[in-house]
């Protein structure tokens, strides 16, 4: 079926399992989903996964093919992934940054150069930083470097979209062209998922939330019968009063 | 308030281009800069190879040198014997080192995501430095290799075992460059030590000779040589060339290239193997010339920028440059003596060296 579905996933780092056996239910495309959860509660790990970038047992199938046991060339041509981190000291272009997450992996190889420049012209143009396009890397702010960052993802127009704190460092107006930029894609067919810390964000931009906890799924649905004052009490351990808006927003305010 | 539409006004300065084909059109001017750039270094290293050429404490000069390559019968044979023998085989060894040396500091650079990586850092020269000693001092040296080679072939040998010792790292640990850079450090003291401990026993004519193979020097260069570096440069640079944009990839954090679908793991360790072919063989043969492998790199990424597919070769030409030059000025300093190239690279080099990071203007 179209769409993706994680099954019976495990998965950790040396001698610690952080996922441990998460299910999720089936996530369709032209919809974000957000991951919210502690810290600790598996969010980044299952991003990871999905990326390809830790093993896995388990089950995960975008539409139909197992990511966990599929060629890594297929595998990267259908998923991108926006890490949290950029590395601090690079000095190529953005441009230039562009064009390597395009060109990089073997089988990218016979795309022409004029084209994959053309493609990251235009990728950096959809997200408005086309004037830092001949900037080195490290003459960059943190929300440009975000920004930037998330045109190496975007580039690639995969299948599945992964972004990890996406918004982490961007000031309210470029949040804006990040979620109007990646629900356009989701609209086209895309399948987004965002790990986000802020839980009002999660709420005013995702269509499903999924809080996770303890490596397991903890609840999923729409903001509004997800972020609940139940949810912040047996999750998080905080008392807080927790107001929906009737334009899809919350606000918390912990007491 | 006055709104002023372009699309109004009347003349030329009215055509609002398209902004992506202004950029589009910015990126290949910066594209022609860089070759420009990388043409002017060709333009130096190429000068400064014939500089070499035409330096020497016997009489020939500049122009017999020319002279004598383009009409070999137009010089006397003790002077022909010179050319061909000595000034030719040392100037194109020196070029030959400075290409190797600095695209294997490059490389090293990138895939160690560590500006400071260089064969020498790393223990690499070190563990040649050792080989030599033991060749030098205690004849010990393989078995079946001619007299003449014994000293190479154990650089190379040494040379080559670290680098290996470093690769099985890389495979144990697929994470952390960190670890990397550490062993190297560790090997680097422990073959410095080891080099310590034989200069400590060897007699006097020995440890002469090991000190003067320790700093470094091309009079020992021979067509032979040339050839044998020439070969490793010709089986490595074009796998470096094509690796350009994974390693460019790899510069955009672990994470990411290896979510693109690039395995790092492989990638690291055939970078590895080139460097080890290169610097090992470089070093087998002029002894440990420093400073080379770890600036070339800097001054071109100073002039070009990071793009892979440029800093190859720009690296390539300014070591070839740095080690021209400083083979003239180990000619030149003191007349009729020839200092190590070694202590030359340093000594020159280093001044240059320092100007450019303090100044970190990028020329680009």
């Amino acid at each position: 079926m179209a769409g993706l579905e994680i099954e019976n996933v495990r998965a950790g780092y040396r001698g610690r399992e952080v996922l441990t056996d998460l299910s999720l239910p089936p996530i369709e495309q032209g919809r974000i989903t957000a991951l919210v959860g502690p810290n600790g509660a598996g969010k980044t790990t299952l991003l990871r996964v999905l990326a390809g970038l830790l093993p896995a047992c388990g089950s995960v199938r975008l539409d139909g093919l197992n990511l966990l046991d599929a060629p890594t060339g297929e595998r990267a041509r259908k998923v991108a992934f926006m890490p949290q981190f950029v590395p601090q000291r690079l000095s190529l272009t953005v441009v230039e940054a562009v064009i390597a997450a395009l060109r990089a992996s073997p089988m990218d190889m016979e795309r022409t150069s004029v084209d994959a420049q053309q493609r990251a012209l235009e990728a950096l143009d959809r997200l408005k930083i086309l004037d830092l396009a001949l900037q080195p890397f490290d003459t960059l702010s943190g929300g440009q470097r975000q920004l930037a960052s998330l045109a190496q993802a975007l580039v690639r127009q995969p299948r599945l979209l992964l972004l990890d704190e996406p918004t982490s460092a961007l000031d309210l107006r470029y949040q804006q062209q990040v979620i109007a930029n990646v629900r356009e894609e989701a609209r086209k067919g895309m399948i987004v998922i965002m790990v986000l810390h802020d839980l009002q964000a999660a709420a005013s931009w995702a269509d499903t939330v999924m809080v996770l906890s303890g490596g397991r799924l903890f609840a999923h649905g729409h903001s509004r019968d997800v972020i609940t004052t139940l949810t912040l009490r047996q999750v998080y351990g905080i008392d807080a009063v927790v107001e929906h808006t009737a334009r899809g927003g919350v606000h918390i305010q912990v007491e | 308030m006055s709104v002023v539409s372009p699309h109004l006004g009347l003349g030329q300065g009215d055509t609002s281009p398209d902004p992506l084909a202004k950029t589009a059109a910015a990126y290949r001017a910066l594209m022609r800069r860089r070759f420009a750039w990388l043409a002017l270094l060709a333009l130096v290293a190429f000068a400064a190879f014939v500089a070499d050429l035409g330096t020497g404490p016997s009489r020939l000069g500049l122009a017999g040198a020319l002279g004598g390559i383009f009409r070999p019968d137009s010089l006397p044979a003790p002077e022909s014997a010179i050319l061909w023998e000595v000034r030719l085989p040392q100037a194109v060894l020196a070029v030959l080192v400075g290409l190797a040396l600095a695209t294997a500091g490059a490389e090293m650079q990138t895939i160690l995501d560590n500006p400071l990586a260089s064969p020498f850092t790393l223990g690499v020269s070190s563990a040649a430095s050792f080989g030599a000693a033991l060749a030098i001092v205690l004849g010990v040296g393989i078995p079946g290799v001619p007299q003449a080679w014994l000293i190479s072939a154990n650089a190379f040998v040494f040379a080559t075992t670290v680098v290996l010792v470093l690769q099985l790292v890389v495979r144990w640990r697929a994470s952390g460059t960190d670890i990397l850079v550490l062993c190297g450090i560790a090997l680097f003291f422990t073959f410095n030590a080891l080099v310590a401990l034989t200069q400590f026993l060897a007699s006097q004519q020995a440890l002469q000779q090991l000190v003067f193979w320790t700093m470094g020097s091309l009079s020992r260069a021979s067509w032979d040589k040339v050839g044998v570096l020439a070969a490793a440069l010709l089986v490595t640079l074009p796998f470096a060339q094509r690796a350009a944009w994974p390693m460019m990839a790899l510069r955009l954090g672990e994470d990411r290239a290896r979510s693109l679908g690039i395995n790092i793991t492989r990638l690291r360790l055939m970078a590895l193997l080139r460097v080890s072919l290169m610097t090992s063989t470089a070093i087998a043969f002029v002894g440990t010339i420093g400073f080379v492998g770890l600036a070339g790199p800097h001054i071109a990424r100073l002039a070009i920028g990071e793009d892979h597919r440029l800093l190859l070769p720009a690296s390539a030409l300014t070591g070839a440059a740095i080690m021209s030059l400083a083979s003239v000025a180990s000619k030149a300093i003191i007349p009729g003596v020839l200092l190590p190239i070694g202590v030359v690279t340093a000594m020159v080099g280093l001044p240059v060296f320092f100007s450019l990071i303090f100044s970190r203007r990028r020329m680009v």
